[in-house]
């Protein structure tokens, strides 16, 4: 069988494949992932808003202050990762060539995958910070004098012994879940296996651009 | 008011015009979309799915459409970018792996021009290609010349020549072992 001969097939082939490409459809997958944009975005605005409120209220106890500081920068650092994120793909046009969109989508999964990585390593350190403001936002509780300082640090270690824990688990089970799954994706971003691997694709595609 | 309600209205107007013309181009070329999923999906399903997909990212990508350019080059262009990454998302390797059991063998072991057994091995053929791979022979048997080949995957026409001679050796081996293994 000869790729030439296959041409009148392939004509054919469209015959039998009958999508019924309605606009309405098109328009409404384009006004869904626009959506969540957008409530993604709102949500973090909704958090550093409220953080950035009770750091401000709290400028003269510095014991409230510099956690809710810590976790304002810590959520204006995650804003700012997925804000660049939908940035560069509402900016990515798919009108330019394959390769070209390729080499781009891969970079802007590598960058994610790495964003991914820091934030979750990093992220059990915020526990005690998040305890901190969150009993004294929520319920006016003081956490040093109520939960007392040995609790805290104790909490602190077990935030700082969860990374290599977590890291442990990824690199174990991880290639054990269904790759499908969100919790295998997490856990490559985790491990770095998804910065690895859009690496190598796209080191492919740039090699596939290069081969004669 | 007054302002604002014309405002309204012509905007209403630009848009229905800007559909109309949409709309046209891609009766002249609804094949696109069909063909490119087909390529990259094997599931009816999925088919559906991508070339959906493939219509909103071309509606939502129509007001950079420079219609200085061909529609056709445009439109190529889009609907591989999509598949591709319909075809990377969410897709296990063991899924997007061929399967080529023993019944698939008999079928496809000597087709008839023309059968569902010629189509399931075109299909079964264009699936063993990597994913730009994939596009160039799509473009190919669609019969775009090298220049569009070339200019929807951002290569060179010489490159375009080189890829699809390596291809069609590939292609002629497969089919030669599907042969002589039945």
């Amino acid at each position: 069988m000869d790729l030439d001969e296959l041409k009148t097939l392939w004509a054919a082939n469209d015959a039998g494949f009958a999508a019924n490409l309605r606009l309405e459809r098109a328009e409404g997958l384009s006004a869904k992932a626009e959506r969540r944009i957008w409530f993604e975005l709102a949500l973090d605005a909704v958090a550093i808003l409220l953080i950035g409120s009770f750091a401000a209220d709290t400028i003269g106890e510095p014991r409230f202050a510099i956690p809710a500081v810590l976790l304002g920068l810590y959520a204006i650092a995650f804003a700012a990762a997925r804000g660049r994120q939908l940035v560069a793909l509402n900016a990515l046009d798919y009108g330019e060539p394959v390769l070209q969109i390729a080499a781009a989508l891969r970079t802007m999964r590598a960058q994610r995958a790495t964003a991914v990585r820091w934030i979750a390593l990093t992220a059990p350190l915020l526990w005690v910070p998040l305890q901190i403001v969150g009993f004294r936002a929520l319920f006016g509780i003081d956490a040093y004098a109520t939960l007392g300082i040995p609790y805290l640090l104790a909490n602190a270690l077990f935030g700082l012994g969860c990374i290599p824990a977590g890291l442990w688990l990824a690199e174990r089970y991880g290639p054990r879940l269904a790759e499908s799954s969100l919790a295998r994706a997490f856990a490559d971003d985790l491990t770095g296996r998804t910065f690895t691997d859009a690496i190598a694709a796209l080191e492919r595609a740039r090699a596939y651009a290069r081969e004669g | 008011m007054i302002f604002g309600r014309r405002r309204a209205k012509n905007r209403v107007m630009e848009r229905s015009t800007a559909e109309a013309a949409f709309v046209e181009r891609l009766a002249r070329h609804r094949g696109i979309p069909r063909k490119v999923a087909s390529a990259y999906c094997r599931n009816p399903a999925d088919r559906e799915d991508c070339a959906a997909e493939i219509v909103a990212q071309l509606w939502r990508s129509y007001p950079r459409y420079d219609p200085a350019r061909a529609f056709s080059t445009w439109a190529w262009r889009i609907a591989v970018n999509v598949a591709i990454s319909y075809y990377r998302r969410g897709r296990t390797e063991s899924e997007r792996a061929v399967a080529v059991d023993g019944g698939t063998l008999d079928r496809i072991a000597d087709p008839e021009p023309g059968t569902d057994a010629s189509l399931d091995r075109l299909h079964e053929l264009v699936a063993r290609l990597d994913e730009f791979d994939r596009a160039l022979v799509v473009l190919y048997l669609d019969d775009r010349p090298y220049a569009e080949i070339a200019d929807v995957l951002g290569i060179t026409p010489t490159n375009v020549a080189t890829k699809l001679n390596r291809i069609k050796t590939r292609m002629k081996e497969w089919s030669r072992t599907w042969t002589s293994t039945n």
